[in-house]
């Protein structure tokens, strides 16, 4: 989550250095990376390149496999497999020095910073096909993240234009950078970790340069400010209108509203106190909300517009949906809130609970809206700490803060009108409402009041767990991610070494991938749990290693320097994993997966510092296991049910074909018993290809037709996945499938031709879900 | 007077958590307002911010009351983040809050990635003696714990009702966060334990 771009001004004078060193290099600094480390793994890369270069031609293609791995492995934005770096590796020219060098420097603002270095002539041929490639991804990302990818988009389209615009891109080099990679045009993107004024790369020289810049664009914004000021030129919000008849002014207390006379007891007096404390903060979010559009975003984009500064910051960034908030806050207070003030203003008459009734009833339909922005708040404050660096931004927030204090009254007290605090305030406000309607049915003595107040705060409090389970489900999906893209597999660059080019792109699409839904249920995997353990190894020796508790699974790794995590042994499934005790002085912890004929398939033996951390592990684990043993159990009696139903006839539902046809396929191997062998393997080549394609690409329709030899029955598996949430349902409709496979052959493997193939193929995966598949395939 | 001062000292972020009900408002309520509520005690605080000397040297306290929002945790982490200093609140009174100050201490250790931090914990509704469940000995038994490893970390006891120790809850906080920034408190060892967050 911590979506901070690395210190790109320490980072890209070293990408530009090594430009000047070698030509063809690539770059790939992780957020924490110092630029020490960004230089070490970008040298080693560098090498790896040479070695290329000297060696030949063949060996390029393995290298290149590599790299891929590298890219997919650490950038955030390839979580799959992102095309970013084959692409822009196959539009590399030949692998002779060249005599210019560019280099790219990339800043993703989703979570890693990727970096290229590359070698062409024609940078805005690489440019292009990083902004292809880009819409590719975005295509594939989820909606949240391709608003990032968007924007990074739309930066690579303006680099484009502007290389292939103005060959001069060299202009705005510092005259030793050119000096040091001749011909060679250095383009720094930094489009949204870094304010405009460090938009080119920084060295010592540029520094003054720089500097100088920074100057000029804060007297330029002083002087746009200034005029700013007075309020009759200010620039107007769209909304303005709405802005201004919120009618915000309200009397200092309530019993200015309500006449004395008519609040008898001391539980009445409580009550309206409690309800004006209700108007008042309400009028207090809206006079926030209003400051930070009037104030903050619509000068910003003013600024923008009319004198191009700040022009990098995105204002969807820095207030992702603050209107949708405003008219919720809007509709709560003009509709229902506001007119029960009024009534009360012109009675005198005290107000009564029951006035805002319909409002919080309805208020998820009202505060609905507002969602997406408690969801981004997160990374619009990172972002706002990104650009709080930038120093025309600071002066800006500085001057906003000043001018907002017009919107509050003098007696409010000091506000704490800092646009990091502002940001936060509608968040806050909305899980505000249920303390604040429980202080005013404290006060509320009718009964009818009563009710009415506890069906408000049901509708608040309901819509709050709501907002706080989505919000966890986006966290957890960007720890999983967080972890899924350090995850690295030890042994299989060995093996590509060792088997060949072959092998290599067969075992590449068989990566574990944590971010694919998990077999038994389609749901994402979350973890656990991450810690230190102390690992024993075949040699009884003991080492430092990761241990990583996900929803399904275990997996025990080293964490090396540059944060990657490398996997010590293939991921254990936790329904297939006993826990035993050991009783020897480290207190250490045996951990054996079972093959499925009850034999040790991977052994563990783990152990913590102290006796409670290793109790503590045992315990989560186990706890997991019984959780996953429900669910997996759940599955079970859905499957049963649906198969059921599915060799029911008449069952309207769950493709009746596939039965019918499972019954045809009986009779055929009955008659047939000569091509049974044959018929076997393809029905496992089938399974194992249709389930894999499944699980690593939704596409709309896959077409399985299978004809074996002069039977001529034909089965016909049509699936159709017309959407991503859809998939959990295919799954199950898949499973069905399969089970019906089962029915038809309760045999063993055979090792016919494909059907080794297939099985072969499904057991190199890693990734758990097609191991299940592949497990799923021996039963065939 | 104090306007002109705020512009120049950086203002200090403090979080207030702790679990429902603990009279987190209340504290900040009375700092924040000079004046006693005679007929009835605000539910809410917004976030607001204070000048006031300490030590003789000015600092601008910018507050964060987190009331309401305990039940939605996965939020929590969301204004944690902005904290600089915290003050995790308990009442003597509940016994079930005291055992969830632990939990917050490591959740701030957690987000922060540190290992120390400027931590003040606060025993509330000591005026309701009769109904006190929670000794100090054990509150403090609790802090000298963290103290093994976070000498950033005091025990106080309050009342926001009798105003007992109020200023100086807040005041000692800040004074454990200048020690904290003194000895380079942003460069002190990151935690180990989980480099993710």
């Amino acid at each position: 989550m911590a979506a901070t771009s690395g210190p790109a001004d320490k980072e890209v004078p070293a990408a530009a250095a090594a430009a000047s060193a070698a030509s063809v290099a690539t770059f790939n600094t992780s957020p924490t990376l110092q630029s020490q480390e960004g230089v070490e793994d970008f040298s080693a890369f560098e090498r790896q390149l040479s070695l290329s270069q000297s060696i030949g031609e063949e060996l390029r293609p393995r290298l290149h496999r590599r790299n891929q791995f590298i890219f997919s492995r650490k950038t955030a934005l390839s979580m799959d497999q992102c095309p970013l770096a084959p692409a822009s590796w196959s539009q590399a020219p030949s692998p002779t020095p060249l005599q210019s060098g560019t280099a790219m420097a990339v800043h993703s603002h989703s979570g890693s910073d990727t970096g290229l270095l590359l070698a062409d002539s024609s940078v805005s041929r690489i440019a292009s096909r990083i902004a292809q490639s880009m819409d590719n991804v975005q295509k594939r990302r989820s909606v949240t993240d391709s608003n990032h990818l968007r924007v990074l988009h739309d930066s690579l389209t303006s680099l484009t234009h502007r290389i292939t615009g103005a060959p001069g891109s060299q202009e705005s080099l510092p005259a030793d950078q050119s000096a040091a990679s001749p011909g060679g045009a250095v383009a720094s993107l930094t489009s949204l970790s870094q304010p405009p004024q460090v938009h080119h790369v920084k060295s010592n020289s540029a520094g003054g340069r720089s500097r100088k810049k920074t100057k000029d664009n804060r007297d330029k914004l002083a002087d746009c400010l200034r005029l700013c000021e007075h309020s009759s030129a200010m620039p107007k919000p769209d909304n303005q209108e709405q802005l201004e008849s919120l009618g915000l002014e309200l009397e200092p207390s309530w019993d200015r509203v309500v006449a004395p006379e008519n609040t008898t007891t001391a539980k009445a007096v409580k009550q309206q106190a409690a309800i004006w404390e209700l108007l008042q903060t309400e009028v207090n979010i809206l006079r926030h909300l209003k400051t930070i559009i009037e104030v903050h975003m619509t000068v910003l984009r003013h600024l923008q517009s009319s004198a191009n500064l700040l022009a990098d910051v995105s204002s969807d960034q820095l207030f992702p949906g603050i209107l949708p908030v405003f008219q919720a806050h809007r509709a709560l207070w003009t509709e229902h809130l506001q007119p029960a003030l009024v009534s009360a203003r012109q009675s005198g008459l005290p107000m009564r609970p029951t006035a805002f009734y319909r409002g919080f009833t309805s208020f998820r339909e009202i505060f609905a809206p507002s969602a997406q922005y408690c969801l981004r708040i997160a990374e619009a404050k990172d972002y706002l700490k990104i650009l709080e660096k930038n120093e025309v931004f600071a002066d800006f927030l500085k001057w906003a803060q000043r001018v907002s204090q017009r919107n509050y009254n003098s007696e409010d007290g000091a506000v704490d009108l800092q646009l990091g605090s502002l940001l936060t305030m509608p968040l806050q406000r909305v899980m505000k409402y249920g303390l604040l309607l429980q202080e005013i049915l404290r006060h509320t003595e009718d009964g009818e009041e009563r009710l009415a107040l506890e069906s408000m705060i049901s509708h608040v409090t309901s819509f709050c767990n709501e907002l706080n389970s989505t919000y966890r489900a986006k966290c957890d999906q960007a720890e999983l991610r967080g972890v899924a893209d350090r995850i690295e597999d030890a042994k299989l660059p060995d093996w590509i070494d060792g088997l060949g080019d072959e092998t290599a792109t067969v075992l590449e699409s068989y990566r574990l991938n944590l971010m694919r839904p998990m077999p038994h249920n389609g749901q994402l995997r979350r973890r656990i749990s991450e810690g230190d353990v102390r690992f024993k190894d075949e040699k009884g020796k003991w080492n430092d290693a990761k241990c990583l508790l996900f929803t399904d699974l275990l997996l025990l790794a080293k964490s090396s320097k540059r944060n990657s995590l490398r996997l010590l042994r293939p991921p254990l499934r936790l329904d297939r994993l006993v826990l035993h005790k050991l009783s020897d002085p480290n207190n250490s912890l045996l951990l054996v997966a079972l093959t499925d004929f009850g034999s040790v398939d991977c052994l563990m033996c783990l152990a913590c510092d102290s006796q409670k951390a290793t109790d503590e592990w045992s315990d989560r684990i186990s706890q997991a296991r019984i959780l996953l043993a429900a669910q997996l159990q759940q599955q079970q009696q859905q499957l049963q049910q649906q198969k059921t139903v599915a060799l029911q006839p008449s069952a309207p539902s769950l493709q009746p074909q596939t039965s019918v046809d499972a019954v045809r396929l009986r009779n055929h191997h009955q008659q047939h018993p000569v091509h049974q062998q044959q018929q076997r393997s393809a029905t496992v080549a089938i399974a194992t290809s249709s389930y894999s394609t499944i699980s690593s690409n939704s596409s709309q329709q896959l077409h399985y037709t299978r004809s074996s030899g002069d039977m001529e029955s034909l089965l016909t598996t049509t699936i159709s996945v017309t959407h991503h949430h859809q998939q959990q349902q295919q799954h199950q409709r898949y499973t069905t499938h399969l089970s019906s496979f089962t029915d038809v052959e309760p045999a063993t493997i055979d090792s016919t031709g494909t059907g080794s193939v297939g099985i072969a193929a499904a057991s190199a995966v890693s990734g758990v879900e097609d191991q299940q598949d592949a497990r799923r395939s021996s039963h065939v | 007077m104090s306007k002109s001062v705020s512009k120049s000292v950086k203002p200090i972020k403090i979080v207030v958590i702790g679990s429902g009900g603990v009279g987190k408002s209340a504290l900040t309520l009375q700092f924040s307002k000079s004046k006693f509520f005679l007929d009835y005690d605000p539910t809410i605080e917004d976030s607001f911010s204070k000048s006031c000397y300490i030590d003789n040297e000015m600092a601008r306290l910018d507050i964060l009351d987190t009331a309401g929002q305990e039940e939605f945790t996965s939020m929590r982490e969301q204004y944690m983040r902005l904290g600089q200093a915290f003050l995790v609140v308990f009442s003597v009174t509940d016994r079930k809050g005291f055992e969830e100050v632990d939990s917050l201490i490591q959740l701030i250790y957690r987000v922060k990635d540190r290992e120390a931090f400027p931590i003040m914990v606060a025993g509330n509704k000591i005026d309701l003696q009769n109904d006190r469940c929670i000794d100090q000995s054990l509150a403090q038994e609790l802090v000298q714990r963290h103290q093994e490893f976070n000498p950033y970390c005091a025990y106080i006891e309050t009342s926001a009702k009798t105003r007992l120790n109020v200023d100086l809850v807040f005041h000692d906080l800040v004074r454990l966060l200048r020690l904290y920034n003194a000895k380079g408190g942003s460069k002190q060892a990151k935690k180990s334990k989980c480099s993710l967050l």
